[in-house]
């Protein structure tokens, strides 16, 4: 086995001039040394959410409600129904899908569903889903629930709803059919504003954030807004 | 000079707790708290932005895709002749990504390389171990939770929840011995400054000599026969296991395993997800090999950062120079400040993974 004598004289006569100079750029080498354990932590998804939203109307044409179609990635969605086939007929039927359901709001409501609902520039504050129940459809798993208001309001001129996960451990892209209107008085319309793109500086700080911090640093509120799927509905009035 | 440091150290770590755990408690609950009940999301606790920040951010955006790739080549496995091959390329990759962005492996092995004055080889080793142990301990809960038990994705939720509490507790017990070798026993062994930087002088020509294929046991072997002597005191000039008293008894060793173990024991919830997803399509095996990559990429990843925070610490020390003093302040500031980040970045992950109660 060869090993070779150390051979440090030579290394260290030239480099440097002074011991000084040596000491910063040594210590400097070696903070960096430190940083590379400590460069780390990116959330990044692990559910993929392709998703539908209805804005559903009482028939005095007051909001009442938002439904959520929320169509899961078939990775995740085989994950979540693993064991849930109690009867083992190869089905998944509503019963047993009811108590996955309830885990599913239960948990979306520390996270106040993803969801920020304003009417004419006010937010609105939103109850627990009165109806939520989950399907199996091909290999993909739906959770389809009700957000109702807690008051119900008439949308004078525009209603913002936004739906985003600031801190993309969940990814929601809104393809096809991303909104419709139940009920909405004559002369309201509902247009999708798809996510910008996302800036790669920005969404490191939003990822930076944990998981489960819901109020963003006001400066990073505004930024955050740029990764959301954007439904608006403007009513003209009738 | 060194025992007032572990004075210092006696004074300040009671608070540095204290800060941890508060950290840990307005942070996240990772354990308990997940959007939809299951799968909870990988993390590694404190977040580091900066200049580094936007390349982090493409990372996560890279794998995302990649995630997304990976599910796509499972559904066309059946369909595709190129697929396995697809499927393999893809998952490597994820495990590639993976181990850059989330995942507190990195941050444990590298500062345990640091502390413990091992080889790029030596880190090369735990980083493989510890990925291999990754991809089979969640093939193990999958095989034995899914096929065996055919426990709900609540259960298993669970199940890893508990695996990760463990893995937080060893990296904090990892990151105490650490800084109690380096700042307690330190104080009590070290003869003289002379001797002292006489070590740091072999130590700082340790990786000249990694390179070479030598098998592990007969180094250990060479340590032994070199280092009784003296302390910390050696004239072979190629220690490749550098802290002599850890071989008298075998410490080194159990600490390496610790920390392999602590970074290993805790799956990712993505292999996880993916091998019952394969289970689901009938197609385990696939989903097995497809971790195996993945725990291939992750120990490309982690070893490539191993190796670039030792060979940084080398140089550093070379800047330095061997023979003055200020070499001794900058091992021990990158020893003591390396220990200090694996015990605090422990506390954190527990106190935010027991933040809501353990799991069922």
């Amino acid at each position: 086995m060869v090993r070779s004598e150390p051979v440090r004289v030579s290394r260290r006569s030239t480099l440097m001039p002074n011991n000084l100079t040596r000491f910063a750029v040594g210590g400097l080498v070696a903070l960096f040394a430190l940083l590379i354990p400590l460069a780390t932590a990116l959330a990044h998804p692990h559910v993929f959410v392709d998703a539908k939203a209805e804005l559903v109307f009482d028939t005095q044409g007051r909001l009442t409600g938002i439904r959520h179609v929320w169509t899961f990635d078939p990775a995740f969605s085989a994950f979540a129904v693993q064991g849930l086939d109690k009867n083992h007929d190869g089905k998944l039927s509503a019963d047993e899908l009811a108590p996955l359901a309830k885990t599913n709001v239960t948990s979306l409501n520390r996270y106040s569903f993803f969801t920020i609902l304003t009417i004419d520039g006010k937010k609105m504050p939103l109850k627990f889903p009165d109806v939520y129940f989950l399907r199996w459809q091909g290999n993909h798993l739906t959770l389809f629930y009700q957000l109702p208001l807690k008051q119900p309001a008439a949308v004078q001129q525009k209603a913002t709803l936004e739906v985003y996960d600031p801190e993309y451990f969940v990814a929601f892209t809104f393809d096809k059919d991303p909104v419709t209107l139940f009920q909405a008085p004559p002369g309201c319309h509902a247009e999708y504003h798809p996510p910008k793109p996302i800036d790669a500086h920005i969404m490191a700080e939003l990822a930076a954030i944990p998981i489960d911090q819901h109020d963003l640093p006001p400066a990073l509120r505004d930024a955050a807004v740029g990764l959301a799927n954007i439904i608006t509905t403007e009513c003209t009035g009738s | 000079m060194r025992n007032q440091l572990s004075k210092l150290v006696f004074r300040v770590a009671p608070l540095l707790i204290a800060t941890a755990v508060s950290v840990g408690r307005s942070g996240a609950a990772w354990a308990v708290s997940t959007p939809f009940g299951i799968a909870t999301p990988d993390s590694s606790g404190p977040a580091f932005t900066g200049p580094l920040g936007g390349l982090f951010a493409w990372v996560a955006l890279r794998q995302a895709e990649f995630y997304k790739a990976l599910e796509g080549s499972l559904l066309d496995l059946r369909g595709s002749s190129h697929a396995f091959a697809l499927l393999a390329g893809v998952s490597f990759l994820y495990g590639v990504f993976h181990a850059v962005g989330p995942g507190h492996g990195k941050a444990v092995i590298t500062s345990y390389l640091l502390v413990s004055r091992q080889t790029v080889r030596r880190g090369i080793v735990i980083a493989f171990a510890a990925a291999l142990m990754q991809g089979l301990v969640a093939i193990a809960v999958v095989l034995l939770a899914a096929v065996v038990l055919h426990a709900t994705a609540v259960q298993m939720t669970h199940a890893t929840d508990w695996f990760e509490i463990l893995s937080y507790a060893l990296v904090t017990g990892v990151g105490a011995w650490l800084l109690w070798s380096k700042v307690v026993r330190r104080g009590h062994h070290h003869a003289s400054d002379a001797q002292h930087r006489n070590h740091i002088d072999h130590h700082g020509h340790a990786h000249d000599h990694g390179d070479h294929a030598h098998p592990r046991d007969h180094d250990h072997g060479h340590g032994h026969a070199h280092h009784h002597h003296g302390d910390k005191q050696c004239d072979c000039g190629h220690s490749h296991v550098p802290d002599p008293r850890m071989l008298k008894k075998p410490l080194s060793v159990s600490r390496a395993w610790a920390a392999t173990l602590a970074v290993g024991i805790r799956p990712c919830s993505g292999a996880i997800i993916i091998l019952v997803f394969a289970l689901s399509q009938n197609l385990l095996i696939a989903g097995i090999a497809s971790v195996f990559a993945m725990s291939l990429g992750t120990f490309i990843t982690v070893s490539a950062l191993a190796t670039l925070a030792v060979t940084a610490k080398d140089v550093a020390l070379r800047f330095v120079g061997f023979e003055s003093g200020n070499a001794e302040r900058v091992m021990q500031v990158v020893e003591i400040g390396g220990a200090v980040l694996v015990l605090l970045l422990g506390l954190t992950l527990l106190g935010g993974a027991l933040q809501g109660g353990l799991p069922a």
